[in-house]
């Protein structure tokens, strides 16, 4: 926090992250390890085939929490800790330095996660043919509303510098974009601008398309 | 429409404005905190506060009559997230934004571990927190105090109360395996606010035997509560922790650290 992490000078190899591509958690840390220019390999947790709660993942992560990254003896279980974790490697760091910042991020963050359910249950709908949640296109509106608002202003990232609230909101909308529900963010200006400019960065080349969710193929990163 | 800041020290007028030198004074910056004493994310906020050596003066959202979704409140807050805190012309909301703010304008050693690995070992058990455990004490509160207090024929859902005591059982049985050192993770930090925050109100509200029956967290909640802030203060900060009496009466105290 606040810089103060004892960091590598090069991005360590050996890093793995056991996930989904269907799973707005593991597309977080992919995109936060495509930000950080930290190699991961990655294997397929099949979740769509409920292998978050057999007993062999449950022997690893006992509240089938997702993805499981591992660097050595060192784990970091869910996306609030592998998220952590891969900031304190590779290039710089994604916590910003402010306190104002700091808190904004962390907001914005926690909205984000406020409506992970309703934006996996629209991609799984498109990818899986699963029921789509009555109110999810509902809710993510309310947030998109909220984010919008903040963003008035012509700031093109969510705080002012590029933050790990731009990462929770790249993996949200990118779902959102493939499951067809683009209309969502291209009709409100300020979110459509803040989407373009994360999408001119190399990290959004780290997400996995609907065909790869499709087919459980999670990419190397 | 009225503003929900405009309290204590924020609602005197300036000595600028008085016969005061015109000079801004120090507490004319002091920090506002709008909860709820039941709210397992005020307290947080209170607990990180008080560590950090940072007086707030707080006001209380009623969530026993729902005012979380008032237009007041979501004036402030757009998608009624408590708390809320502002410092000046800044507000910050929800536990997650608030507490690291907190952090960053206060004193004393930093609460986030600097280890990567003791990093993500607290924010695994702090996630384990928000979703295993916080709900279920949410559900207890709702249950047992906040529903009968804005509705006196309230009736508590018995079957959802049992369906937390049980759910609460697996995460406080992971825990208490967990805790084998003074703190959570070894050294004091977040998430050993996060869980104070939790075990206090399952204390305050009458599940204190689920503390009790796990020797390592009743152990490691008794040296929470002697545990000396951060901030170089003579104070502790469990001692801010609203009682029952305060929840029900719809009391928040102040953050006070004292005079520095």
């Amino acid at each position: 926090m606040f810089g103060l992490f004892k960091k590598k000078k090069k991005a360590e190899s050996g890093m793995k992250l056991r996930g989904f591509p269907g799973d707005l958690s593991t597309v977080k840390c992919l995109v936060m390890a495509a930000e950080k220019e930290v190699k991961l390999e990655t294997e397929l947790l099949d979740m769509q085939a409920g292998a978050q709660d057999e007993a062999e993942y449950r022997s690893l992560s006992p509240f089938g929490k997702v993805p499981y990254l591992q660097e050595g003896d060192a784990i970091a279980i869910g996306a609030e800790a592998s998220l952590a974790y891969l900031d304190t490697r590779g290039k710089g760091f994604l916590n910003p330095k402010k306190a104002q910042n700091f808190g904004l991020m962390n907001y914005w963050g926690q909205v984000a996660e406020t409506i992970s359910a309703p934006v996996e249950s629209l991609i799984n709908a498109s990818a899986f043919g699963t029921a789509e949640d009555g109110d999810a296109v509902e809710r993510i509106e309310t947030a998109l509303d909220a984010l919008d608002a903040a963003l008035t202003g012509n700031k093109k990232l969510i705080v002012g510098e590029y933050s790990y609230a731009d990462a929770h909101w790249t993996a949200v909308a990118h779902f959102i974009d493939l499951a067809g529900k683009q209309s969502l963010i291209d009709s409100r200006a300020n979110v459509k601008a803040w989407h373009d400019k994360v999408k001119e960065r190399p990290s959004y080349a780290s997400l996995p398309s609907l065909d790869d969710i499709k087919q459980k193929q999670l990419k190397t990163a | 429409m009225s503003d929900l800041f405009h309290f204590g020290t924020a609602a005197k007028p300036f000595e600028s404005q008085t016969e005061g030198d015109g000079e801004m004074s120090k507490q004319q910056y002091i920090m506002q905190l709008l909860g709820f004493p039941g709210d397992p994310d005020t307290l947080k906020v209170m607990l990180t506060a008080a560590e950090k050596g940072i007086n707030a003066e707080t006001a209380v959202v009623d969530m026993s009559t729902k005012q979380q979704d008032s237009e007041d409140y979501r004036k402030i807050s757009p998608l009624g997230i408590l708390p809320a805190l502002k410092e000046a012309n800044f507000v910050v909301l929800g536990e997650h934004g608030t507490c690291v703010f907190v952090e960053g304008k206060g004193l004393g050693t930093f609460l986030a571990p600097r280890n990567a690995a003791v990093l993500a070992e607290q924010n695994y058990w702090i996630d384990i927190g928000r979703t295993e455990v916080q709900p279920h004490v949410e559900i207890l509160m709702q249950e047992i105090v906040i529903g009968p207090m804005g509705d006196a024929g309230y009736s508590a859902d018995d079957a959802a109360v049992a369906a937390a005591r049980t759910a609460l059982s697996a995460p406080l049985d992971a825990l208490n395996e967990k805790i084998t050192s003074k703190f959570i993770v070894g050294e004091f930090c977040y998430v050993d606010i996060h869980f104070t925050s939790y075990l206090h109100l399952l204390s305050v509200i009458g599940e204190g035997d689920m503390l009790d029956s796990r020797p390592n967290v009743k152990s490691w909640f008794e040296r929470i509560k002697t545990h000396k802030s951060y901030s170089g203060q003579d104070i502790f900060a469990y001692d801010m922790l609203p009682s029952l009496e305060d929840i029900k009466s719809k009391t928040l105290g102040d953050v006070d650290c004292g005079e520095f």
